[in-house]
């Protein structure tokens, strides 16, 4: 009895949405499956409007999947640990929310494919997490320490919106970066992070003791 | 003995309308004066690869007077067409003709008529027809011959049309009706996929069937046909999104050839902003021929009427002056279109051609901050010597200024129109007097409407190119590819890198083309590449001022390649013997032999393609019991209309691009190192403060 229940907690603790949603843009690095899951205009307005929620999980090669992927794996772990309905639901918004933006003031875009929009959303959602729960116990110095963090994430963000180049990306590259799926995407995580419905606190992994 | 007689016209390069032109090969008796000799036979076949035509006329004609006949072998050569061979059948064997440097060719048939025997000699004179005397034709007795021509087909909205110039009207009397077998067979090969083939002219006529998005064949056959309507066949293909597709073909020993063709997608936007237009009509006395002016006005007035609201315009007519309607721009509404077609209506045609000062007051209408675009109608028909100095005003043309040529009737000066569009970034169009003018308007007005890039530039790494053309690439327009041709040594994979400036930004993409090592399969392109690299050194010699360096390049090339120029003639002989004594080298006969060669290895191939999808026909349950149904549009190769191809770049449009004046097809999120940095930073902070709210709790 005691193993059934050490083993259900430890699948708790496992970032189980994290680690399949990994997974997934892993499984849909190959050339084939991108072209055929990656979000395009044309395709959308020729019904296949999967691509919309698809789009994020392709990427234009290794290098791109590699950074992506790895800061997907280790924000969404520490979100998914927080809370899972937060972490679902900035995910769903900023998937949802990115495309709309990206079709809305890049008509012209012929493909979009990366996961770093919702990264971006996991990112912001961290940040509104620990903000909330540090200021809540007088932690301002957390506050201010992770306010300088997140200040640092949007000067990058605004820098590459204002100049259009991107930091370590280089001019052969296979795409252009959208810095815009970027900033919708920080936008729908602190929408997200400010969601408090004084239900959502199941904590993944957290110790019996918190609740 | 049979003698060929007497020299002959014509044409290769060059011309001539869509419209009527003149009958298919006929011949006529009495050089030309006579009955015309009954057509038996009439076979036309016609391979389309890749925007590219060969047509290959075989006719037999027969004698039916009770005498021996000299007869004149007329045939019309459409607009931007290369004769490639000519052969008749003596005695039953086939004599394939070769091309020679003129003046020699000239001697050699003098020779001939010195004694009587006289070869058959072809001359470019001008852009129209060809004719060669045959005699003697016994009486009761056939003549077969053969000719083939290459064409690069004008393409507008996505569509090439294939024009079988048919209609008579150099000889207007000539009875043009075939007593025997008249057939029409086409095979259109096409990198980017074809949606549909039609024929507008003979929609009920022909049996079209598409085998695959890369084949489709469309093929006519009548007995006793009407020969006086021109045979028109459409064939629209379209491209997903913008991008290359390359076709090359590799001679053995020799170097290869490859033809690049660069094409708008579907998902290249509107440019929705007014523009400035001045339309110049040329009313020069010879405007008042073959009703060219009044197929201006028509012309004009449906321009002006599809003009958008934003949109500005002034008429103006000229022949030694310029003549403004307005003298200045008039915003396209009611009013101002009724006195600009008024204004039309009251021109006369007379005086002479001078282009210059209506250029010249054409481009005082620029306004800094709206782009013009001034529409030049007229044949064309100016002095030689006035050339390079139009050129050179072509050229001084103040920014944001774009000229658009169009040829009027058949009598045009094709090549230099074509010249002054391309010099000055827009788009030569030709019209005749069976166009749809409202039509030909729309297709224009979409052109100006959406132009996908200029200052196109290509570069080729990891496979050595050389001798490409043109070495300055037009602008793109959407609906109309770009094409460019050249040679390369070795073979492999290919970096292509595009740059063109979309808007106000530079935009870069490359893509990864292959070339082959061997064969290629597209014999076509190697003429139409030498037709390009002559019709370069031309342009280049012209606007030097001077031909005489470019001569004897341009011979080479047209001995070389049997290409008929203002340099180069087709001389038949009797035999081979007669050849080997002029020592003229088999060129010709030894290209056919090896066209012929890969036209059966294609014909084979096309074949197998058939057989293929007619397998694939049939009650699709039984076929495919388990097979969903496709989730999109599919192609018939299964892929997804949307799917992306070997070749797609992302060239940009009107919308702004994503991010600086990058763009590699497609764009993307990206998490970087310092990101990803910034993110480990947050994640640290997240653990240490989970730590600490951990610690605080425990009691």
């Amino acid at each position: 009895m005691r193993l059934h229940e050490n083993l259900a907690a430890a699948l708790r603790r496992l970032p189980l949405a994290t680690l399949a949603l990994t997974a997934t843009a892993v499984a849909a690095s190959s050339a084939a499956a991108a072209g055929f899951f990656e979000l395009t205009p044309a395709a959308l307005a020729a019904g296949e409007s999967w691509r919309l929620l698809t789009g994020h999980f392709t990427h234009f090669g290794a290098e791109h999947l590699l950074w992506d992927a790895a800061a997907f794996a280790f924000l969404g772990t520490l979100c998914e640990r927080d809370s899972r309905p937060r972490f679902l639901a900035a995910l769903a918004l900023a998937a949802l929310a990115i495309p709309a933006a990206i079709l809305l003031v890049h008509p012209a875009l012929p493909s979009y494919r990366g996961l770093s929009g919702l990264d971006s959303a996991l990112f912001a959602l961290l940040t509104a997490t620990i903000v909330r729960e540090r200021a809540a116990e007088g932690g301002w110095g957390w506050v201010a320490v992770t306010c300088a963090v997140f200040a640092l994430f949007l000067g990058k963000l605004v820098f590459e919106l204002a100049t259009g180049t991107a930091f370590f990306l280089q001019d052969d590259s296979a795409f252009v970066p959208v810095p815009l799926a970027h900033l919708v995407g920080a936008a729908a995580g602190l929408v997200a992070g400010c969601w408090t419905t004084g239900q959502g606190r199941v904590r993944v992994g957290e110790p019996e003791a918190i609740s | 003995m049979r003698i060929f007689h007497v020299p002959v016209l014509i044409a290769a390069a060059a011309l001539l309308a869509s419209g009527p032109a003149s009958a298919a090969g006929l011949l006529i008796a009495d050089g030309g004066l006579g009955g015309q000799l009954e057509i038996e036979e009439h076979d036309v076949r016609v391979v389309v690869n890749n925007g590219v035509a060969v047509t290959t006329v075989t006719q037999v004609f027969r004698n039916l007077e009770n005498r021996q006949v000299e007869a004149l072998y007329v045939f019309p050569v459409p607009k931007g067409a290369s004769v490639a061979n000519f052969s008749m059948w003596i005695g039953g064997k086939e004599m394939v003709g070769e091309v020679v440097e003129k003046i020699r060719a000239r001697e050699i048939y003098d020779s001939y008529k010195r004694v009587n025997r006289d070869p058959g000699l072809l001359e470019q004179n001008d852009f129209r027809s060809f004719e060669m005397r045959i005699f003697p034709i016994a009486a009761g007795a056939e003549q077969r011959v053969q000719v083939a021509y290459y064409q690069e087909l004008d393409w507008d909205h996505d569509t090439a049309t294939y024009v079988y110039p048919l209609a008579t009207v150099a000889r207007p009397a000539v009875q043009a009706r075939t007593k025997g077998k008249f057939a029409l067979n086409l095979d259109v090969k096409s990198a980017v996929p074809i949606v549909e083939v039609d024929s507008p002219s003979h929609a009920q006529a022909f049996v079209i069937a598409k085998h695959s998005e890369n084949y489709a064949q469309a093929s006519l056959e009548t007995s006793g046909g009407d020969l006086n309507r021109d045979l028109v066949l459409s064939i629209r293909v379209a491209r997903p999104r913008t991008g290359l597709d390359v076709i090359a073909s590799r001679p053995q020993g020799e170097d290869g050839f490859f033809c690049l063709t660069l094409t708008a997608g579907e998902e290249l936007a509107v440019l929705d902003k007014g523009m400035d237009y001045v339309f110049v009509l040329d009313i020069s006395g010879s405007m008042g021929q073959e009703g060219k002016l009044p197929m201006s006005r028509e012309a004009l007035g449906a321009f002006i009427a599809g003009l958008g609201d934003g949109d500005r315009f002034e008429v103006m007519s000229f022949n030694v002056k310029a003549n403004p309607c307005f003298r200045t721009l008039q915003p396209a509404n009611d009013a101002a279109r009724q006195e600009g077609r008024a204004f039309l209506a009251a021109t006369a045609a007379a005086g002479g051609t001078v282009l210059q000062p209506a250029v010249q007051a054409a481009y005082r209408y620029k306004d800094a901050d709206r782009p013009l675009n001034v529409v030049l109608l007229s044949d064309g028909l100016t002095e030689q010597r006035d050339r390079a100095e139009l050129l050179q005003l072509i050229q001084a043309r103040p920014g944001g200024t774009r000229v658009f040529c169009i040829g009027v009737g058949n009598d045009v000066d094709k090549p230099l129109l074509e010249q002054l569009a391309q010099d000055a970034g827009g788009l030569a169009a030709f019209i005749s007097r069976d166009d749809n003018f409202e039509r030909q308007a729309q297709a224009f007005r979409r052109k100006l409407m959406r132009p996908v890039a200029e200052n196109v530039r290509i570069e080729i790494a990891g496979v050595e190119t050389y001798d490409v053309e043109p070495k300055v690439l037009p602008n793109l327009y959407h609906g109309m590819p770009v094409r460019l041709y050249g040679r390369y040594r070795g073979g492999g994979t290919a970096k292509v890198t595009l740059r063109a400036d979309v808007g106000s930004k530079t935009t870069t993409s490359t893509v990864d083309l292959e070339l082959p090592v061997k064969d290629g399969g597209n014999p076509e392109i190697e003429r139409m590449w030498a037709w390009h690299r002559i019709d370069g050194l031309l342009r280049e010699a012209d606007r030097t001022g001077s031909r005489e360096g470019a001569i004897p390049e341009i011979v080479r090339l047209g001995e070389g390649f049997s290409i008929v120029t203002e340099y180069t003639s087709f001389l038949v002989l009797e035999n081979d013997a007669e050849y080997q004594r002029w020592q003229i080298a088999r060129r010709n006969a030894t290209r056919v032999a090896r066209d012929r060669s890969a036209q059966q290895q294609v014909a084979a191939q096309l074949d197998a393609l058939r057989k293929k999808a007619s397998a694939d026909v049939g009650p699709a349950e039984q076929a495919r019991p388990a097979e969903a149904p496709a989730p999109n549009v599919a192609t018939p190769s299964g892929r997804p209309a949307s799917a992306p191809r070997p070749g797609d770049v992302d060239f940009g449009s009107g919308s702004p691009a994503p991010s600086g004046g990058r763009s590699h097809g497609g764009g993307g999120g990206a998490f970087d190192p310092l990101t990803v940095g910034i993110a480990a930073a947050l994640a640290g902070l997240a653990i240490a403060a989970r730590r600490r709210r951990v610690e605080s709790h425990k009691p």
